[in-house]
């Protein structure tokens, strides 16, 4: 899955243009504008969970939208960063929003073919071809509406899974065809309205405030509305067990009757709020993540700074945990898309850790008799891998973005967050030259 | 190995300027422990004593026989850019290339001691000398080493390097024979 983000001129950004992939990586030093950025592609990629419907009427024509823009980058902190020259631009097979000149144009791509099929409906014998073909193209894009369409088709889902059997799709009917539209319409829905979750870097915050919401919302008490969604989303997630053995040995958590609980053993147990910080800011990261993976379909988690509060080799554990649980989302309804911003070099390291890990499974031929020994070992290393195509990594600084992957080697290379590590061992030779 | 190169690459390209007493780029040391040196004053790399200052400490515990090659500003004429010095047993070889890090800039220091040593393991290719035979190393030798906190790039370099040249890209003081 693939999508493009330009921005310009908002807050400390000056210009950047950003491939957006499966797995995306936002380093930079504080206030360089990361989050703003991760902020802007959770608005952009589901506008139509932010534009009230009431606002307009969802047309595949390009339309100018009365969308309150101020406000939803109010939801996320960052409205003071709108400016008068600021222009955001958004592209991906769904749609494509821009805001230029304080107007949002709004232009749902996927609503538009799904309209030309509908034109192409009122003389179905004499676009067969053309009615295939679109069918055929939207099948390789979305899996869940490919299984649909079978199902219409009654087609075996034995024969290979990216081809609709042509055979079957010339035999289709006019009833047919209009059930394969609602599907397809139902999907663009959904999807449009779809937003990423942010989880936040104030996601311990939480467990604090969850049992007095009420009291918070009587009171006034002014909490960006992001951090409450997301506290929302972390409650209505119903995982009652997680075992957190990676982070320490026997390690457990527990929703019981409502309260959340950490079980240091078979009997022993605190209360989540007593556990320790980094314990606090990974259940909330974790639950919504392992929520998806058991009702499926897509999603896209913002995570900011997963280190939080982690030791380091705790740091790596949780990136093996969090890969590994990602399905990858080879189309647009399924699987999830991680974005993290860091200033963890272990974070770092441990991505790149895995990016190679998957170098290395792919170093032996489909063919080769040990490549299942081979992969094998490779997941006795590291029990995760992320494939180099789907990931992308910026380093954000001075108004703009620079990417620190090496796409054909599959790798990170130089970045802020190395330099870093050389700026303290510098500094040691230095004081070291001193000392002779 | 030496004959090889000797073969290809001749001996030292500064004879007629030099001062220094062996006149050649080849020694040959059996020591079980040596140092080396690279002064950043315009001299090769040489073999000093525990007591000098040093950056490359090398281990010999079986008192093979490891010959030690000056490469830049020796075997190499100075223009050219290569690595510091070749150290091989009949087992084992390494790159060497070291850098003095007391004035800063680690980074781009280290970028550029892979190309050196990226350059001298091509010169070794381009004269088909083969190293198929020998566990093969390129040393970043720093005044000291430092390895944490981690790297992501660093470790990339050691994977691109290894994935080009078929040898092992490492940061180090210590090589043992």
């Amino acid at each position: 899955m693939q999508s493009r983000l330009i921005v310009k001129d908002f807050g400390p950004i000056d210009f950047v243009d950003l491939d957006l992939r499966n797995v995306n990586v936002f380093i930079g030093p504080q206030a360089s504008g990361k989050s703003a950025l991760a902020k802007l592609y959770t608005i952009f990629k589901a506008p139509r969970k932010f534009i009230k419907e009431d606002r307009f009427d969802i047309v595949a024509e390009p339309q100018e939208v009365n969308w309150q823009f101020q406000e939803v980058l109010e939801e996320y902190n960052i409205s003071s960063f709108l400016k008068s020259g600021t222009e955001i631009e958004f592209i991906s097979e769904l749609h494509s929003i821009s805001y230029r000149g304080g107007k949002i144009t709004y232009t749902p791509l996927l609503l538009n073919r799904i309209e030309m099929m509908e034109e192409l409906k009122e003389n179905f014998e004499g676009n067969r071809a053309e009615i295939r073909q679109s069918i055929s193209d939207l099948a390789s894009k979305f899996i869940l509406f490919d299984i649909h369409v079978r199902l219409i088709l009654k087609e075996s889902f034995k024969s290979d899974i990216f081809l609709i059997t042509s055979e079957k799709l010339a035999k289709l009917n006019e009833e047919q065809f209009s059930e394969i539209i609602k599907i397809i319409k139902t999907t663009e829905a959904n999807l449009s309205t779809n937003a990423a979750l942010y989880i936040p870097a104030e996601r311990t915050f939480v467990n604090i405030i969850k049992n007095a919401s009420l009291n918070l919302m009587l009171n006034n008490v002014p909490i960006p509305k992001h951090i409450l969604a997301f506290g929302a989303g972390v409650e209505k997630a119903f995982i009652k067990d997680i075992d957190l053995s990676f982070l320490q040995k026997n390690l457990t958590y527990k929703n019981i009757n409502g309260e959340d609980r950490i079980f240091t053993d078979t009997e022993h147990s605190i209360k989540l709020t007593e556990a320790a910080s980094g314990i606090q800011s990974v259940l909330p990261l974790l639950i919504p993540i392992l929520a998806h993976k058991e009702v499926g379909g897509h999603r896209s988690f913002v995570i900011e700074e997963p280190e939080l509060n982690l030791f380091p080799i705790a740091q790596y554990e949780l990136i093996k945990k969090l890969e590994s649980l990602r399905k990858e989302p080879y189309w647009e309804d399924y699987g999830s898309i991680h974005t993290y911003t860091t200033h963890s070099p272990y974070i770092l390291s441990a991505l790149n850790n895995l990016l190679y890990a998957n170098k290395i499974k792919r170093s032996v031929i489909p063919a080769d008799v040990n490549r299942e020994d081979h992969i094998q070992k490779v997941n006795n290393i590291v029990s995760a891998d992320i494939n180099p195509y789907y990931f992308t990594a910026y380093q954000i600084s001075n108004g703009g973005a620079a990417s620190i992957f090496d796409r054909e080697n599959g790798v990170i290379i130089d970045n802020y967050i190395d330099n870093a590590s050389d700026k303290l061992s510098d500094d040691f030779d230095a004081l070291m030259d001193l000392a002779n | 190995m030496k004959t090889l190169i000797r073969a290809r690459f001749g001996d030292c390209k500064h004879l007629a300027t030099s001062t220094c007493s062996l006149q050649s780029s080849y020694q040959t040391i059996t020591d079980p422990v040596f140092y080396v040196c690279d002064a950043d004053d315009g001299r090769p790399a040489q073999i000093v004593s525990a007591h000098e200052d040093h950056q490359l400490i090398v281990e010999n515990s079986n008192q093979l026989e490891i010959e030690f090659i000056k490469t830049d500003k020796c075997l190499f004429p100075n223009k050219v850019s290569k690595c510091d010095c070749i150290l091989h047993s009949a087992d084992k070889l390494f790159f060497v290339e070291i850098k003095w890090s007391s004035a800063g800039a680690r980074n781009a220091k280290r970028n550029k001691a892979v190309e050196q040593l990226a350059a001298t393991i091509e010169a070794f290719r381009n004269g088909n000398i083969d190293l198929t035979n020998y566990e093969t190393k390129a040393i970043i030798c720093f005044k000291r080493q430092d390895k944490y906190p981690t790297r992501a790039s660093s470790n990339s370099q050691r994977a691109i390097f290894l994935d080009k040249y078929k040898v092992k890209l490492e940061e180090g003081n210590t090589i043992s024979f």
